[in-house]
């Protein structure tokens, strides 16, 4: 008996009393814009979690000797001179894994969509160090877009950083949207192989009109490309300082693919509303500014976002994330300050020209400024043999094209490669979100290249390409397959069987 | 406007000025003597420099002083406890404020400079309705 009593007040004796909690807290001292100076808080880090007496989440990014200068997360309106401000000891974390796919949320991780609360595990925190030079491999995985123009001259990798950069109206939003189209096709595709490996999308969309957002979300969502998306929305309606913390959000939700061994796509749409976020929220907070004032880290912020970005190795999970960012120039100047930014940052652009847009050629993805640094190693092997040449001899078109202009008197030779030049021309434009499957382009491409569309008038390419593939499909899918399948280079059988299919819809088409 | 790099650091010698030669605490004398100087004199931005002071010196005073909130008024014994107990813990001279708040229901609340020891049922009482708020 005296031993049960013993025990029990030992028990009894381990119960510690509720202790008291220590706290470090600071006092509103102005606010304005999204922005709070505050006193006190002696012991905040860089980037903790801050919290307001209304609720509402701060985050401190300015320490200085006295004071600290915090940006406010949501509804400022509230915060008031003299308020309480207490330290969290957090750092800001979003919600991440496969339970956001299909659902619209905002900076923060909270779905807007009305689709009820979302139930995950983990959350990440908004920054953190990108993978190292250890953990990654280099970019040999083909991403393809399904468009022609961009898979056959300036191949995007799984991994690769490639940003879209035009002036307004232009096609970005089309070339990132038709890219996330194109990886909800081939995922539905390869679901039943077991070795197949789907590419999970997130769409950033940073300081763009609600109308914009809501007519990405209904294309995803009618070709039924949203289960496999997350859209992370920070409209322009919202404060600079949610806009701010968006690209970061969607980075992580990215990372969270990538480190579990799959591979993921983000787009950010666009950089450009996200640098002038960050340069109104630096001079409210008072740093010093430089060219065309922006702060002195723009650089650094973009930098360490995109850095982010990485094809891992097998030790690390094999995943990949792949960022598409966009950019919008002014005028078509690709010399200011952001766009050579980010154009320094990245692994290759796509150039798009207001002048190509407005002849008709759309996508108007300009072929001399357009580049990828990761090239053809990014490439199926059997696009890479059709595609091989195209570059070049679109390049010596145009500036054939130019010169031709002065006279008439033209050589055979010249007059072969004008007009086939011509004819890529016309073949590689494409209407938005009619996209092409990879053994579709490498047929249309290897046509060109072996003259079965010099024969043809200009106008009637478009036409061609249309009933070359719908006869592809219909009488000789498995030839279409059989390219499909291996994607290794064309070899004399299947060069062959190439040629007499093409010959026998030359006999069909009129 | 806003003080300019040279204010700032003209306001931080004259804070160190008015600490004194001991321990760090700011000194009622020298507090007066930098100010009258400074009003004498009046350099680019003094008004300016004497507002950065003031918060400097607020500052300092805040970490030199405790302010302990409880309910209901504290006995004499409990009082020179807490001050006991405070003077050991931080290993410095502090001033020590008490004030009754009924607000926060029971326990204490002791603040000194930027950090809250928070042991009040008010406190807690928030503590369980967030947790139950979440859960």
């Amino acid at each position: 008996m005296s031993r049960i009593l013993q025990e029990i007040e030992s028990k009894i004796g381990s119960i510690r009393a509720v202790s008291p909690t220590r706290v470090h807290v600071g006092v509103v001292q102005e606010v304005g814009d999204g922005v709070a100076q505050i006193d006190g808080l002696s012991r905040v880090v860089l980037n903790e979690m801050l919290e307001f007496p209304r609720g509402e989440v701060g985050l401190a990014l300015n320490l200085e000797e006295t004071s600290i200068g915090a940006i406010i997360l949501g509804d400022y309106t509230s915060v008031r001179e003299g308020d309480e401000v207490r330290c969290t000891g957090k750092l800001l974390q979003i919600p991440v894994g496969l339970a956001l796919l299909g659902r619209v949320v905002n900076a923060l991780g909270v779905p807007i969509d009305g689709k009820g609360p979302i139930s995950t595990e983990e959350s990440y925190p908004l920054e953190r160090n990108a993978p190292s030079i250890i953990q990654r491999q280099p970019v040999t995985q083909s991403l393809q877009t399904g468009i022609i123009s961009i898979d056959a001259m300036i191949p995007i990798g799984r991994g690769q950083r490639q940003l879209i950069i035009g002036d307004r109206s232009t096609g970005k939003t089309t070339i990132a949207l038709d890219t996330i189209l194109n990886q909800a096709v081939i995922n539905r595709t390869g679901t039943n192989d077991p070795n197949f490996r789907p590419v999970y999308s997130v769409y950033v969309a940073i300081g763009q009109k609600n109308a914009s957002i809501a007519r990405v979300i209904s294309i995803l969502e009618s070709r039924d490309a949203l289960r496999y998306t997350v859209v992370v929305c920070a409209t322009a309606s919202e404060s600079a300082t949610v806009q701010y913390i968006a690209p970061f959000a969607g980075m992580s939700m990215g990372e969270w693919f990538m480190e579990h061994g799959r591979d993921a796509l983000v787009v950010f749409d666009d950089l450009s509303k996200h640098a002038v976020a960050y340069r109104q929220i630096s001079l409210l907070l008072k740093r010093p500014s430089g060219r065309e004032a922006y702060p002195g880290d723009i650089f650094y912020l973009h930098s360490r976002l995109l850095e982010r970005s990485a094809r891992l190795n097998a030790e690390a999970g094999n995943g990949s994330l792949t960022a598409l960012p966009i950019i919008e120039t002014q005028a078509g100047d690709v010399s200011s300050y952001i766009p050579t930014n980010v154009i320094s940052i990245t692994d290759g652009q796509i150039y798009l020209e207001t002048e190509l847009f407005y002849q008709g050629i759309r996508p108007a993805v300009s072929v001399g400024l357009s580049v990828s640094r990761v090239g053809s190693a990014a490439q199926a092997k059997v696009m890479k043999q059709v595609a091989g040449r195209i570059r070049g001899d679109l390049a010596q078109f145009r500036e054939l094209a130019a010169f031709a202009q002065f006279g008439s008197d033209l050589d055979a030779k010249t007059r072969l490669q004008l007009s086939r030049g011509q004819r890529i021309v016309e073949l590689f434009k494409q209407r938005q979100h009619s996209l092409l499957s990879l053994p579709h382009q490498v047929i249309l491409l290897w046509g060109v290249k072996n003259g079965f569309l010099d024969a043809l008038a200009v106008d009637q390419i478009h036409e061609y390409d249309a009933k070359l593939i719908e006869f592809m499909n219909s009488r000789k899918s498995t030839l279409v397959e059989k390219i499909s399948e291996t994607q290794q280079v064309i070899d004399d059988e299947l060069e062959k069987e190439l040629k007499y299919a093409l010959e026998e819809f030359a006999k069909l088409f009129p | 406007m806003k003080l300019k790099k040279t204010g700032r650091i003209l306001s931080r010698k004259l804070f160190l000025l008015c600490l004194g030669r001991g321990k760090g605490k700011v000194a009622e004398d020298c507090v007066f003597a930098v100010v009258d100087a400074l009003l004498e004199k009046k350099p680019r931005q003094y008004l300016q420099i004497l507002r950065e002071l003031l918060r400097r010196i607020r500052s300092a005073l805040a970490n030199s002083q405790a302010r302990v909130q409880s309910a209901m008024p504290l006995s004499a014994r409990e009082r020179s406890l807490v001050r006991k107990r405070l003077m050991s813990f931080y290993n410095k001279d502090l001033e020590v404020w008490f004030e009754n708040s009924a607000e926060v229901l029971g326990g204490l609340r002791i603040q000194i400079g930027s950090e809250v020891w928070d042991g009040t049922i008010l406190s807690h009482l928030r503590h369980v309705s967030s947790f139950l708020l979440d859960a």
